[in-house]
């Protein structure tokens, strides 16, 4: 049989060139899709990994700040726990280079000279360590980040930190990367001193990283230091450190997964039409075979190796595609990371082992799975019906009845089930949403058929295209239903997006009224000490044209172990607008009670509301405050919290304002204001937009989010347009007789072509039908289901309808460019195909 | 002279190149003509060139040599969609398997010609069930044809060959695939029809019988038309 196997395999390659094609194609790209996304998932989380290895090192225990500095005395503390072997403090800053507002260094001071573990200290050490020492903003920077600024030893560069520069002198080239791979090309090392005083914050460490004394767990002495310093420090091991940068982003994740897996389920289905076809089309052989011994085993195996080799050649072409995609998005997806969770960006990929492995199981898995059904139903049968005629549509059109019943009941059952038990379950907008992938594609069969019943035929035109497609409808149905399936994909996302942006543009609009915002070029990294120079803050409010200045201070902050974002801002500003749209309660009595807002995220995801109290870490321990109020929140899926400025420094200590919101009088122009300030402080380092500028930001920023999905989006299409490719060309050659019959009757190969495209074109528009309906539906499991449960946001439904008009386009542009191979090799059918059986 | 003939073959040969042991000659250099009104049936072993010739002559196959000519017009100055709209309306085809295409309707199977030729159905619906009617399906009209008997689906294929009122009908083998009572019924209609309309008729058949019928009885021998 293997020698059998072997002699056959090129004839049946070359006879179906343009079907084994399509399959190789469908089973890539579903292979691409899950291997970009898991490759994304992955480096997103192994770059804040490699930047904590890079930064921590062996450490076993790393201790931070809850708000999120520490008091270095708390070193102290640290050194003389029983079971610490070794303790030394960092100071870490995300800064700016000074007229590059995109462009971040991450800072790491250390002490120089102590005998501690941080990784390449040894290599850091300056061989002139007087010099280094005496060389204030002497620093050790990666020759990639060297290379990539055009910066050599000697050379100077301006940072700044909040409202204050800095000029760092690069001492020394040292490669990061080759003892920590993933280490940040970003990364610049200093003097701890230096640093410290450098961007003010003497007194001050970010991180105090411990080597635990031989014999002592981690475990017990990060339990030990968290009873002797108390709430106001978090005490985490890396392993515990990398988790939380995964939680942060599992919900993120976990949809990039379930989008990627559509991919790969639409790619099931032109696996299986191609397999169907191919295995209906060779029926008469395995008939042979069967007639002269072979067993129902030996035709099932064969069927199984063809198919696997298939699925590996689509692996071997996903693969590289994957990582291609994965590569192109990289920018993306890390800017993403570090606007939304504020982790380290992705620099280069890591690509283990087991992710090609995932890679050929997938595709291998995929593969298998679309042909098993038509491979065990073609084993299973008996010598005499394999080499007898019969016609695979007619028991689709049987079944026909019989799947739409299985799909409606698969609808119903998902909807009652979440209706009356699933609406506590986080998951059960997944369960929906694939209960409607599956439900939908099974009531293709018979609508396809009775489209067929119902279409007129007063014209060989497109009523003739639309009735001809119930006459195969095992091909037609598949292709209408992998098609319904990716529309269906493809509305449901478009629609959550474009009511996700609508929301935000109003969120934007209703929430954030002054006129323009000041902040520092480093505003992202929301830390306590980068703060805005208080003369720029003097200033414009002594301008006479500023109605209110509204001073915002916040920081990185945790309630329990949730990593928070705290806000502080004036509730009793005059001349002020309200800032906060409420979902629940109320912001009165805010600035006078000591009381807390909570974001709409936190509220969702703790369930932690109005009435309650919150146990913020602050400095000095736990603090308790009543949360007055749920606002609504579009900034981050963290989760936030928002308080009145001196409740705040109650909490937290006097700190600065990290930005400011400016009112104007009416008449002024904010852009001449801002050309002023920038003029008034040119050595400042400010970064100070109008408010349609900053919308316009929020909105760039929002986009740049799912430009990810879009391409996925694009490849679930691009299967289905596949899909339909496949359809007609079974058809085409299924058909040639019927075509013939056509050219005999007198059509011209116009109408022979117009007849396919038309059948192309009705079966996007099936597809578009069925797959609008299914995606309003998703997108409702998406907005009022998913959305909430995992990112905590309300977004109010609104109808994109030019993004809708332009992708039902895109989709019959895509479905009439899918016809038209198919359409001209039909239309080339000669009169004398006649074939002397019946049709 | 060609203008009275309704179909005339000059020199007409066909080839089919490629195959292994070289080309093989399905029809051998043949000159005939035939006149309107009359009726011709062409008899022969399997694979003796038959269905070829009646390929050619309805235009659905290019000769290699010589010249075909229909209605008085050579097809080999005709560029393939002339040739294509030549046949539409001047050549009706009858084929033993029927060629009916089972997801439509008696009456869609009737009106495809007319359909291809982007009539308005207003103006060919009475041609369609004056048609049923004279073959005894006119009650039969919506039924999809896969309901039918072979001899009602051999009508139908009737119907639809007349429909546009051709100049020429040509039969494969019309009764080739029915038994021998429903075979005299059917060439009965067909002879009927064919008189009524006064086309001219060529067909092809197995049977000595259904061959007799014809005005001129041809025989075909290794691809060499063997006229009376």
């Amino acid at each position: 049989m293997i020698r059998y196997f072997g002699k056959i395999l090129g004839a049946h390659f070359r006879d179906g060139r343009a079907l084994y094609a399509l399959t190789v194609l469908g089973v890539a790209l579903g292979v691409a899709a899950v291997l970009a996304v898991q490759v994304i998932n992955l480096n997103a989380t192994a770059a804040f990994s490699g930047s904590i290895r890079a930064v921590s090192g062996d450490a076993e225990v790393s201790v931070l700040g809850a708000t999120p500095s520490l008091d270095e005395t708390v070193l102290r503390e640290v050194l003389s726990t029983p079971g610490v072997e070794r303790a030394w403090p960092l100071v870490q800053r995300s800064v700016a280079v000074s007229g590059d507002d995109r462009f971040y260094l991450d800072v790491v001071g250390f002490d120089l000279f102590a005998p501690v573990s941080v990784p390449l200290s040894h290599e850091v050490l300056p061989e002139d360590p007087v010099n280094a020492l005496a060389t204030p903003g002497w620093v050790a920077i990666s020759p990639r980040l060297a290379a990539d600024r055009g910066w050599s030893v000697g050379d100077t560069v301006v940072v700044t930190s909040g409202s204050r520069s800095a000029v760092l002198t690069i001492g020394t080239l040292v490669d990061f990367q080759s003892a920590t791979p993933l280490a940040s090309s970003r990364l610049v090392t200093m003097d701890i001193a230096h640093a410290q005083s450098l961007f003010g914050t003497v007194g001050r460490i970010d991180q105090i990283d411990v080597q635990v004394r031989d014999g002592v767990a981690p475990d017990r002495l990060a339990s030990l230091l968290r009873d002797r310093l108390g709430p106001g420090v978090r005490v985490l091991t890396p392993d515990q450190r990398g988790q939380e940068a995964a939680g942060l982003l599992s919900a993120f994740r976990l949809n990039l997964t379930a989008l990627s897996l559509i991919s790969i389920f639409v790619g099931v289905f032109l696996v299986h039409s191609a397999a169907q076809t191919a295995l209906v089309r060779r029926r008469r052989e395995f008939g042979i075979l069967r007639s002269l011994g072979a067993t129902r085993g030996q035709v099932f195996g064969l069927i199984l190796s063809e198919i696997t080799l298939l699925g590996l050649l689509g692996v071997s072409l996903g693969l590289p595609l994957g990582l291609a995609v994965a590569n192109a998005n990289l920018d993306l997806v890390s800017a993403t990371l570090t606007n939304l969770y504020l982790l380290e960006e992705i620099e280069s990929l890591v690509l283990p082992w087991w992710i090609y492995g995932l890679g050929v199981v997938v595709g291998l898995g995929g593969a298998v799975a679309g042909a098993l059904g038509p491979a065990l139903d073609m084993s299973r049968r008996d010598t005499k019906s394999l080499l007898a005629a019969f016609t695979l549509h007619e028991r689709t059109r049987s079944r026909a009845p019989a799947l739409f019943t299985t799909g409606l009941a698969i609808l119903g059952i998902a909807a009652v089930g979440y209706l009356t038990l699933g609406r506590e379950w986080q998951h059960s907008g997944f369960a929906l949403a694939a209960a409607l992938l599956v439900g939908l594609p099974l009531l293709t069969p018979l609508l396809v058929h009775r489209l067929g019943a119902v279409a007129r035929t007063n014209a060989f035109d497109w009523r003739f295209a639309l009735k001809s497609l119930s006459a195969r409808l095992q091909t037609t149905a598949f292709a209408a239903a992998a098609l319904t399936v990716a529309v269906a994909m493809l509305v449901g996302i478009t629609l959550m997006v474009g009511s996700f942006r609508e929301t935000l543009d109003l969120w934007i609009a209703d929430t954030v009224r002054a006129d323009v915002f000041v902040t520092t070029e480093s505003w992202r990294g929301e830390t306590d000490e980068t703060i805005l120079d208080d003369r720029v803050i003097s200033a414009v409010r002594a301008r006479a044209d500023v109605r209110a200045v509204d001073r915002l201070r916040s920081f990185s902050g945790f309630v329990g172990d949730r990593s928070v974002s705290i806000l502080g801002v004036d509730f009793e500003l005059e001349g002020g607008e309200p800032r906060f749209a409420m979902l629940e309660g109320s912001t009165q009595g805010v600035a006078r009670d000591g009381a807390v807002l909570v974001s709409e995220p936190f509220f969702r995801k703790t369930g932690v509301g109005p009435g309650d109290r919150l146990e913020i870490r602050g400095p000095n321990g736990l603090v308790r405050p009543r949360i007055a109020g749920v606002y609504y929140d579009y900034s981050t899926e963290r989760g936030a919290v928002a308080m009145d400025l001196r409740t705040m420094t109650e909490y937290f200590g006097p700190g600065g304002t990290q930005s400011i919101a400016v009112y104007l009088s009416p008449g002024v122009d904010p852009e001449a204001v801002i050309d002023e300030l920038r003029a008034a402080f040119p050595d400042v380092p400010l970064i100070a937009r109008s408010n349609s500028t900053l919308r316009d930001e929020a909105l760039r920023v929002f986009d740049q989010t799912f430009a990810i999905t879009r391409i996925l989006q694009a490849m679930s299409l691009l299967i289905a347009a596949a899909g339909i490719t496949l359809a007609l060309l079974v058809l085409a050659r299924e058909k040639q007789s019927e075509l013939a019959l056509y050219r005999a009757l007198g059509a011209t190969r116009r109408q022979v072509f117009s007849l396919f495209v038309g059948k192309g074109i009705g079966i996007a528009g099936i597809g578009l039908f069925l797959g609008g309906l299914g995606g309003v539906a998703l997108a409702g499991i998406l907005i009022y289901v998913t959305n909430r449960a995992y990112f905590g946001w309300t977004i109010q439904a609104h109808l994109p309808a030019f993004d809708l008009a332009q992708q039902a386009g895109t989709i019959l542009t895509a479905a009439l460019l899918a016809s038209l191979y198919p359409a001209m090799r039909a239309s080339r059918t000669p009169a004398a195909e006649l074939s002397r059986e019946n049709l | 002279m060609s203008e009275s003939m309704a179909l005339r073959f000059v020199g007409v040969s066909k080839r089919y190149d490629g195959s292994a042991s070289g080309s093989i000659v399905a029809l051998q250099p043949t000159t005939f003509s035939i006149p309107g009104g009359r009726i011709v049936s062409i008899v022969g072993r399997s694979g003796s060139g038959k269905s070829t010739l009646l390929h050619l002559a309805a235009g659905i196959d290019s000769p290699t040599e010589g010249e075909v000519e229909i209605a008085g017009r050579g097809l080999s100055s005709l560029s393939e969609r002339e040739r294509t709209l030549l046949r539409r309306d001047t050549v009706g085809l009858v084929f033993q398997f029927f060629h009916l295409l089972p997801h439509l309707s008696v009456r869609d199977n009737v009106a495809l010609p007319e359909l291809i030729a982007g009539t308005r159905p207003s103006d060919f619906e009475p041609r369609i069930h004056e048609l049923l009617q004279r073959v005894g399906l006119a009650n039969r009209v919506e039924d999809p044809v896969d309901r039918l008997s072979g001899g009602e689906m051999q009508r139908v294929a009737i119907c639809r060959a007349l429909l546009r009122r051709p100049l020429i009908l040509l039969a494969d083998e019309p009764t080739g695939n029915l038994d021998d009572e429903t075979s005299s019924a059917v060439m009965d209609l067909m002879f009927e029809l064919v008189d009524e309309q006064r086309l001219t008729f060529v067909y092809v058949t197995h049977s000595p019988e259904v061959a007799g019928r014809a005005h001129e009885r041809w025989e075909m021998h290794s691809g060499t038309v063997v006229l009376p």
